[in-house]
């Protein structure tokens, strides 16, 4: 094992005690869940081990040895799994007790009542993330890694498609409106995919020509951040009178939908946003390109769309790539404004949320969007990795 | 052939190289060598039009070479570069085969080929064929390199200091290596390089070059001999003579006949380099030394001083 090795495995040491220790907080902390008479009453915030009784001090024991056995003397593969086993499987106790929890209450007090999860709920999964996260470190690459990584997350799924939590306010929230659900997170898909491709689509080439033509970096990138620094609403204020004009007098564009609200203005917008990372990237990588690599390959005789598309863009893609996943998660946030101008998406659900003061409508819009980014950040980046297996700056 | 006659580059006010006219024959060893800013790898990157000349001309085999497009004339010379420049992304065969995939050989004549010039860059195609060229060492990196360069067998080799990157063991292995490989293949290769003692023990010719004029084209022993004029004669120094020795081997010289007492004499095979004798006698002290022939006999003494005599008259 070499040092940095050893280094990263005593730094996860920190990162498990620090975790559990604030799992630990959230037991006692006073807003774990809230008992509502209905969804726009604040309620009676509780905490864990008057919420959940017995299997509060459950996990409360799960936690101490956590702490407990990151700190032990036990070879690093057995303290990875069993850290990680207990910490993710705490995370899955509390959220199957939890959804038992609201089951019970809502048989009692009927069907309006709501039990919502609180602040101390979610920073419990965040530091059950971070065990998972340092144990993780320790265990093998292999099965033990991904049992120790997935294992936790598969369980809430189950848990989530099993139907245990249909009673927690959130999973109500869905209830009453899954169909517009599926169809607004659709709608979001399609906003970040079509927003990205199409960013993809002008920004790459206008990276290239300005890395080809030094010349045109100017005034390609001074538009570029132009757009990129405008604020959100301001651009659509902006594009609304100019689609307007054009949806009036051309009566195609009315008809293929695009006005001044709605989903083009959108689509625009983000489009341009996704457009400067990009860019900015594709610049980057080929201007940064090993001279000695396009020498010798002008110097075995390869003409320019060759050399281009066999050796140049396979040595930028890692770059790239990494420009495209910033614009990917970008654009998934990004994509939310949707919601306020008539465009739909999962920023439908925020905005309603935020306007009858229905927090956990905001989160049935909010967390199916920081899946999707962390999703995307991740698939992308394994991408790249495998992409970048050449040594090539990542 | 390849006839250089008249060639000038310019940038603007600069001029890089000056009216440089050589002629090389067929499969000799050519090395371009000179200071830097001597206009020497100019010379080289014209002869591929990487560098298009200001005027004059160049003719291989009698055709003017800015008749023909680059990108084929360049697929009739290999081309190797000091830093690789080994594509990446690409496995060590799909990089020799570059050229041959260039030429539309098909997949079977292109997959010989490759694993034929790895063996003889002495690399096995079954360690090496499918690595990435993050995967190589320095020297294992510089010989695919020359693999792709030779691929689809171009008749001339174009070198720009392609052993400037490693280290001094691997530099010497390879340096023999491209001796060999040379004679073996009787290819026409122009070499750039700054460092003498690898023009000396290499080229055929040398072309000494200053400031874009060529100074004087010989061979080295008439540079050390008879250079043209002073800058030719500082630029190789005081120990030339003592350099050029590695060029000549003990088989040149008439040997004395083995005597009485000459049991205890330092002993050296008979294809080594008078250089070699030479640093015997000085790690031995000895005065002379005893030559062995191929089957391990003894064939005859040489004494220092037939050593100090054996490159010909003082110049």
């Amino acid at each position: 094992m070499d040092a940095s090795v050893r280094d990263t495995k005593a730094q996860a040491r920190v990162v498990a005690v620090a975790g559990s220790l604030l799992a630990i907080a959230t037991i006692f902390a006073p807003s774990f869940v809230a008992f509502r008479p209905n969804r726009i009453i604040e309620g009676v915030p509780e905490s864990a081990v008057s919420a959940l009784g017995a299997w509060g001090w459950i996990l409360l024991v799960m936690w101490v040895a956590a702490a407990g056995l990151s700190v032990a003397p036990i070879p690093y593969r057995w303290r990875g799994l069993m850290v990680g086993l207990l910490g993710g499987g705490a995370a899955v106790v509390a959220t199957w007790r939890v959804g038992v929890e609201a089951g019970a209450y809502l048989a009692e007090k009927g069907d309006v009542a709501r039990l919502s999860l609180g602040g101390a709920f979610w920073v419990l999964l965040l530091a059950a993330y971070l065990v998972v996260f340092a144990a993780s470190a320790w265990t093998p690459a292999g099965w033990p890694r991904l049992l120790v990584s997935y294992l936790p997350a598969m369980g809430v799924l189950l848990l989530l498609f099993g139907g245990s939590l249909a009673s927690l306010s959130i999973m109500r929230e869905y209830e009453n409106n899954s169909l517009e659900f599926w169809a607004q997170l659709r709608l979001q898909l399609l906003y970040v995919l079509g927003a990205t491709s199409l960013g993809f689509i002008i920004g790459m080439p206008l990276g290239l020509i300005a890395a080809r033509r030094p010349k045109t970096e100017p005034a390609i990138f001074t538009a570029l951040n132009i757009l990129e620094v405008l604020p959100v609403l301001a651009f659509i204020g902006l594009l609304n009178p100019i689609l307007t004009g054009l949806s009036d007098s051309i009566p195609l564009l009315a008809t293929l939908g695009i006005r001044g609200v709605g989903w083009a203005p959108v689509l625009i917008v983000l489009t341009a946003y996704a457009m400067y990372p990009i860019a900015r990237n594709s610049y980057t990588a080929m201007t940064t390109l090993d001279p000695a690599v396009l020498d010798a390959g002008r110097g075995v005789g390869m003409k320019r769309f060759r050399l281009l598309f066999e050796v140049e863009l396979p040595m930028a893609a890692p770059v790239i790539l990494a420009g495209l996943r910033i614009a990917l998660v970008q654009t998934t946030a990004g994509a939310i404004i949707a919601g306020l101008v008539g465009g739909g998406g999962l920023g439908t659900f925020v905005f309603l949320g935020a306007a009858q003061t229905a927090t956990d409508l905001i989160l049935l819009g909010t967390i199916p969007i920081v899946v999707m980014a962390l999703f995307f950040d991740r698939s992308t980046l394994k991408l790249q990795r495998f992409i970048g297996r050449w040594g090539v700056a990542t | 052939m390849i006839e250089i006659t008249g060639l000038t580059k310019s940038y603007g006010d600069f001029t890089a190289v000056d009216n440089v006219s050589l002629s090389i024959p067929d499969g000799q060893f050519t090395v371009l060598l000179g200071p830097s800013g001597s206009g020497k790898t100019t010379v080289l990157r014209m002869l591929n039009r990487m560098v298009t000349p200001t005027s004059g001309e160049i003719r291989i085999n009698g055709h003017d070479t800015s008749a023909e497009k680059p990108e084929h004339l360049r697929r009739s010379m290999g081309y190797v570069i000091q830093n690789t420049g080994l594509f990446p992304n690409m496995t060590v065969r799909r990089n020799v085969a570059t050229v041959p995939r260039l030429l539309g050989w098909d997949r079977k004549r292109t997959r010989d080929r490759v694993d034929e010039m790895l063996e003889i860059v002495g690399l096995d195609p079954a360690v090496y064929a499918e690595k990435l060229p993050s995967q190589l060492s320095g020297g294992e990196a510089q010989r695919v390199g020359v693999a792709r360069a030779l691929a689809a067998d171009p008749p001339i080799l174009l070198m720009d200091e392609p052993f400037g990157a490693v280290d001094p063991i691997t530099r010497d292995r390879l340096q023999l290596e491209m001796k060999r490989l040379q004679r073996q293949l009787k290819k026409t290769v122009v070499f750039v390089t700054h460092d003498i003692d690898e023009a000396v023990l290499l080229s055929d010719k040398i072309a000494l070059l200053k400031g874009g004029v060529l100074q004087q084209y010989a061979n080295p022993d008439e540079l050390w001999k008879q250079p043209a004029n002073e800058f030719v004669r500082d630029f190789f120094g005081d120990s030339f003579g003592l350099r050029i020795m590695v060029r000549h081997g003990l088989s040149e010289i008439e040997l004395e006949p083995v005597g009485a007492g000459t049991d205890g004499l330092p002993r050296v095979p008979i294809e080594a380099t008078l250089k070699e004798a030479l640093a015997e006698l000085i790690d031995k002290r000895a005065e002379r030394v005893l030559v062995l022939d191929a089957a391990g006999t003894p064939a005859g003494t040489v004494a220092f001083t037939t050593l100090l005599c054996a490159l010909g008259q003082e110049r």
